[in-house]
């Protein structure tokens, strides 16, 4: 190794160069597509036609509010809103308890839940829609948002509680101990310790439940049948079905539902993106 | 502190109650009646009568079934191999050629907002991108000079392609992180002593990065793959399967067969198939990233 060849590249520059043209076709092909829906969604419909690349004319917002009086998108923030609220409410508090006695307790079938509940990672919405489909009729919540809530909630926790075990199993004893010369209880260590050291990976589950939820389409679609009540992909998909060739509207219907989220994403990019792969590298 | 101990467990139970009777009602007992159903007949939306394997040899006997399958499988090996690769590349180029911080930040910003998305929104986006009359698509083509209107959801043959095509745009830049993320932990001490001897960066990347973010490839790639079994919102937004069932992925002729056919049995059955094929595909997937792991020794 210690000769001071440079490699069949031909040295840094070359390197530097092509990877940097490389990188930046993959930005564009990346961002453009969103800034063409941002811009096609100020142009009228003629326009869109005559220059589906070009700039529009003005910056015209009124069929903004058409698209959003037709998709009904008050309604379908609102839901979209509940749907991930409950969830994430339900993931932290029952997967929270579960992690706790999994990480800090020893019992028996301690080590038996945790494997099952790494496993239960690969299934699939698909899998189970059917009998829920009839456990949500059997139980009165087909048609409303606790059908979806429970769940995504279910669907979400094998994970989730996964997560929250690795982080809460890596607390030092030491603290547990002396919490136990205060008298402190199991739950009062659980809620006065655990909790308030874990705030890195209770954000993270949350970003991780409200955005998959927020995206969820397979529930929705077979248990939300009732029109005030639907999420925002299900009002955006039946909203393209219905107005397919009104392409002004359907760009702006598409920039309404994206630009909450995008927002988001980008005042708190770290953390979401930390939320996102965090699941995964723990895996 | 042994009294304490039964109390203790018996605590562990409580605690780990709310969560379980949610997962048992709503993820477990479905996936066992899921699996029951695919041994019975339904008459009136309800199971009528047990007729032990008969559904799985009408799904055998199936020309579309196994065209489900033999699609599922090559979009979750495309889901394994290709924003796998992209994303391993993308963050080479983000990680480690850039020296200015901002493009840094900023490039990996905007390759990761696709992220955000559902994947219904990506599909519809698509929808329009490959619209024949105002795409982006076809625009693109006519700066190339290539006048003819391209429809590309249209043909039998490159329709699956077509369609994978939003999806690595849009989750490449989850690979492209987490492989950063590993690229970032390989020792800073190693690299500058590489420099010292005269290494440049392609070397650099070649004999000491990448041996040294196997583990985290596999990782994304196993990710990948799971989600590819997962797959459904993207096709059947795009596609719904079509043209004719040239992108009818296992998913979605099952939520056809359920939802339009109303053919609940023979959809389960469908799904046990695809569940058995994960396990299976697991399995192997796992056997051989073990050994590559180990050759690596990372």
């Amino acid at each position: 190794m210690f000769n001071r060849k440079h490699g069949v590249l031909g040295g840094d520059k070359l390197f530097n160069f092509v990877g940097t043209i490389i990188l930046s076709i993959c930005l564009l092909f990346s961002f453009y597509p969103l800034i063409w829906m941002l811009l096609n969604s100020f142009k009228t419909n003629d326009e869109i036609f005559l220059s589906p690349m070009g700039l529009p004319s003005s910056f015209d917002l009124s069929v903004y509010a058409v698209a959003w009086e037709r998709a009904n998108f008050s309604s379908a923030f609102l839901s979209s809103i509940i749907n991930s609220a409950a969830s994430v409410a339900l993931v932290l508090i029952t997967g929270t308890l579960a992690a706790f006695a999994l990480a800090r307790i020893k019992f028996r079938g301690n080590a038996l839940i945790v494997k099952l509940l790494t496993i239960s990672i690969i299934i699939s919405g698909q899998l189970i829609l059917i009998p829920l489909f009839y456990t949500m009729q059997r139980l009165h919540l087909y048609n409303s948002l606790w059908a979806t809530i429970f769940a995504n909630t279910a669907m979400s926790l094998p994970l989730c509680i996964y997560l929250l075990y690795s982080f809460f199993r890596e607390i030092p004893f030491e603290i547990e101990e002396s919490t136990w010369i205060d008298g402190c209880g199991t739950f009062k260590f659980y809620y006065k310790f655990v909790l308030p050291l874990s705030k890195p990976i209770l954000s993270t589950v949350i970003i991780f439940v409200s955005l998959w939820t927020w995206n969820e389409y397979l529930f929705a679609l077979t248990f939300l049948k009732v029109e005030s009540i639907r999420t925002i992909p299900l009002q955006l998909q039946s909203f393209f079905s219905r107005y397919s060739v009104e392409y002004d509207k359907l760009f702006a219907a598409l920039s309404i539902s994206l630009l909450p989220i995008l927002t988001v994403y980008i005042i708190l990019q770290k953390a979401f993106i930390k939320g996102l792969t965090a699941g995964a590298v723990k895996m | 502190m042994l009294n304490n101990k039964k109390g203790k467990q018996i605590k562990a139970y409580i605690y780990l109650l709310p969560a379980a009777i949610l997962l048992i009602i709503f993820l477990y007992y479905p996936v066992v009646e899921s699996i029951g159903y695919s041994f019975f007949n339904f008459k009136n939306f309800k199971p009528f009568e047990f007729v032990g394997l008969d559904n799985y040899r009408s799904a055998f006997a199936d020309g579309l079934f196994w065209n489900s399958i033999y699609l599922t499988f090559k979009w979750v090996i495309m889901n394994t191999i290709f924003p796998t690769f992209i994303g391993l590349m993308l963050s080479i180029l983000v990680d480690y050629l850039s020296k200015i911080q901002w493009f840094t930040s900023m490039s990996r910003t905007i390759l990761f907002m696709p992220m955000m998305m559902s994947m219904v929104a990506v599909g519809l986006l698509w929808t329009l991108i490959y619209n024949p009359n105002l795409g982006l698509l076809n625009g693109l083509l006519g700066v190339f000079g290539l006048d003819e209107k391209f429809i590309a959801l249209g043909s039998t043959k490159t329709a699956i392609y077509m369609s994978f095509i939003p999806l690595i745009w849009q989750s490449s830049g989850f690979s492209m992180v987490v492989c950063s993320a590993a690229l970032q932990s390989v020792s800073k001490e190693m690299l500058e002593a590489s420099l010292i001897d005269g290494c440049n960066k392609f070397n650099q990347l070649k004999r000491i990065m990448l041996p040294n973010i196997v583990g985290a490839i596999v990782m994304v790639s196993t990710v990948n793959m799971i989600s590819g079994f997962k797959a459904f919102d993207l096709l059947y937004v795009l596609t719904k399967g079509g043209p004719g069932a040239a992108t009818e992925i296992t998913a979605v002729y099952a939520y056809k067969q359920a939802f339009l056919a109303f053919k609940f049995d023979y959809a389960s059955t469908m799904m046990t198939c695809l569940l058995i094929c994960v396990i299976v595909f697991l399995l192997i997937f796992n056997f051989f990233s073990n050994k590559v792991e180990k050759k690596f020794g990372s």
